[in-house]
């Protein structure tokens, strides 16, 4: 101990850490192994397509058959954002399949009366064994905006992030961008100011939205920290209830099986950005 | 070399008188060395070995004394008017450097008249009876020219100075002052010389004086001013105002130094997030100085221990150590009271971290600044 106070107040910062505080609002980082983090009762929900175990409030643990925890070692997937500091171990990781018959879905929901105005980010891993062909009929949606329906408070469709198929700069290569389905327009918007944005596989990306649920309602969003979309008065929810999903959703994919994986997600009063930390 | 004043109108009439009498005496063509007239200055010389021809005790108005061609129109300044011949022989020796006639001149504006016709008397009233019946009295002060150095008798007392260049006019004065000092301290507004060594012919050189500490150097020195300090490095860069305090411990080249400051705080960026930032800075280290006669620059270096606050949703505090190291000057050197103008730079080796999530960052790894004031010597 006489040894241990001198060499602690040597190291110049005493050994100490100065926390001022958290802009985070919400986080799921799933180093418990599980998704428990988003089974808060009041905020958070899993759903699973059918078949599967997922659903709001599961109690089952550890979720076989839906939405399962994908390790970070001894797989094709690279270490998230997360890994770089906190030594990440595990991620979600959502597998569809069938999605030729039928719409698949997979989806980590939180819900409630959520702050106004707030970012929403999660990381996202697509390996090259997913690299699947979405046609025109088909979709492969990966976040999600709901609302609550007045009338009935049931809930409601509002904005998609759908992935895309883009040319590769080698000739038949397919890879993939991004592109935001206005459930009210009932079409994609463009986005600005980059119209095509390409979405790495292989590598880990982080999708960041910003929400303003207000009668003067704004969407941005964000890949790897370059803004792709503006919206400043779309529209928004009716009330302030919200719900944000991290999924995994497809319909008439080829080959028709795919795998995601998704990790670090938040809700945040302050940007995040890709050199962001949602944990200690 | 000791501040010396001249005190009273009587003393500054009586150098001119003296000059104004030298003068007269040159025009008149040669040495007024005779017992009647005879000015103090007796016992002139041109050999450097000086004091061959001295008149001693017997005359020290220059009876025997042989002048060299190059001191031929060195005319001994006459006695003051009116005064008797109590100070003719008032300085003797046969010095050719400093010549007595110097050393006059120059003990004219250090000493009053009176205090000398004072001393003389004194002086002659000591004399055994047979003395003074000869008619003569001898000469209060005498001068030897030893070559490189030389020696000064006043009031059975002597001292040597070792003085290689000849530097005449300096020569004179240094007896000059020795001399007022013997003949009475009280008139002098400087301290009296250490009392000399029991050898009595140590020498000493005034030229040591300037390195040697000064009885009056203050024991501390507290430094008060309005300071700056600008984070550099890592973590928010923040500019913040406030004052500061010094204290240096100890006489001499080398000093201890404790210092503390107190900053308003501000506002600055942590990768994106808006966080307010204080700083208060503690250390202690050495000041090395260099006191020069108006200039005393110094540096510092030392140890520092700050206390940082970093606020932003919630405030956190802690401690950071780092090392510091400052330059400053000090005006007027040598002066209880004075002026200051200091830099300062801080390295923090290990800054604490900062967590703002979702940003995190580190403290400031460096602290630039400057501090300027009063400096007050005790």
């Amino acid at each position: 101990m006489a040894t241990a106070v001198p060499l602690s107040l040597a190291s110049g910062g005493c050994g100490q850490s100065l926390d001022v505080g958290s802009n985070i609002y919400w986080s799921a980082r799933y180093e418990g192994g599980d998704l428990g983090e988003w089974k808060n009762p009041t905020v958070a929900s899993i759903n699973g397509s059918p078949g599967s175990v997922g659903s709001s409030d599961a109690g089952a643990s550890p979720i076989t058959g839906g939405i399962s925890m994908g390790s970070a070692s001894g797989s094709m997937v690279a270490a998230s954002m997360d890994q770089t500091y906190l030594g990440s171990k595990f991620a979600a990781k959502f597998s569809l399949a069938g999605t030729n018959t039928q719409a698949q879905s997979q989806s980590l929901t939180i819900s409630g009366s959520l702050p106004g105005e707030a970012y929403y980010s999660s990381w996202y891993f697509i390996p090259s064994s997913s690299v699947v062909s979405i046609p025109g009929n088909g979709y492969w949606v990966i976040m999600k905006f709901r609302r609550r329906d007045p009338t009935d408070g049931s809930m409601k469709e509002l904005y998609d992030l759908n992935l895309k198929n883009v040319t590769g700069a080698d000739a038949g290569q397919l890879g993939f961008t991004l592109r935001l389905y206005d459930w009210d327009t009932g079409g994609d918007d463009p986005l600005t100011p980059n119209q095509a944005p390409v979405v790495p596989v292989d590598r880990w990306f982080q999708i960041e939205a910003l929400y303003r649920n207000a009668a003067d309602g704004h969407l941005a969003i964000w890949l790897d920290g370059m803004q792709i979309l503006d919206k400043p008065s779309g529209p928004t929810a009716h009330d302030p209830w919200v719900a944000w999903e991290v999924a995994s959703i497809g319909l008439n994919l080829n080959p028709s099986a795919t795998t995601l994986y998704a990790d670090d997600a938040a809700i945040s009063m302050v940007r995040v950005g890709p050199a962001g930390r949602i944990a200690r | 070399m000791r501040e010396v004043r001249v005190f009273g109108l009587l003393t500054q009439v009586a150098f001119l008188a003296t000059v104004a009498v030298g003068v007269e005496a040159r025009a008149a063509g040669g040495l007024a060395s005779t017992g009647t007239g005879g000015a103090a200055a007796g016992g002139t010389t041109g050999s450097p070995s000086g004091g061959a021809t001295a008149s001693g005790a017997g005359g020290g108005s220059g009876a025997g004394a042989a002048v060299g061609p190059e001191r031929a129109n060195v005319v001994a300044p006459a006695p003051f008017p009116g005064l008797g011949p109590e100070l003719a022989s008032f300085i003797g020796g046969a010095s050719a450097c400093p010549t007595p006639p110097d050393v006059w001149r120059e003990l004219g504006t250090l000493i009053p008249v009176d205090r000398l016709i004072a001393y003389q008397a004194a002086q002659n009233a000591a004399l055994p009876a047979a003395s003074s019946e000869a008619g003569s009295s001898p000469p209060g002060v005498e001068i030897v020219d030893l070559g490189e150095k030389y020696r000064v008798i006043a009031g059975g007392r002597v001292r040597e100075y070792r003085n290689p260049g000849r530097d005449c006019a300096y020569r004179a004065r240094v007896a000059a002052v020795f001399v007022a000092l013997t003949v009475d301290p009280a008139a002098l507004a400087v301290e009296p010389p250490p009392p000399p060594s029991p050898s009595s012919s140590s020498p000493s050189s005034a030229s040591e004086e300037a390195s040697r500490d000064l009885p009056g150097d203050p024991v501390a020195q507290v430094d008060l001013g309005v300071a700056v300090d600008r984070a550099m490095g890592t973590g928010p860069h923040t500019t913040h105002g406030g004052a500061g305090v010094r204290v240096a411990l100890g006489r001499g080249p080398l000093a201890l130094v404790i210092g503390a400051m107190f900053f308003t705080t501000a506002s600055g960026d942590l990768v994106g997030m808006k966080l307010t930032q204080g700083h208060y800075p503690l250390d202690v280290g050495v000041r090395v100085r260099w006191q020069g006669l108006f200039f005393e620059p110094y540096a510092e270096t030392g140890v520092g221990l700050a206390l940082l606050t970093e606020q932003g949703k919630e405030t956190a505090t802690g401690f950071e150590i780092g090392a510091f190291v400052a330059a400053g000057i000090r005006v007027p050197a040598r002066s209880r009271g004075a002026f200051f103008l200091s830099g300062r730079g801080e390295w923090i080796p290990s800054p604490a971290p900062i967590f703002a999530l979702p940003a995190v960052g580190h403290a400031p790894s460096y602290w630039l600044g400057a501090m300027a004031g009063a400096s007050i010597g005790f």
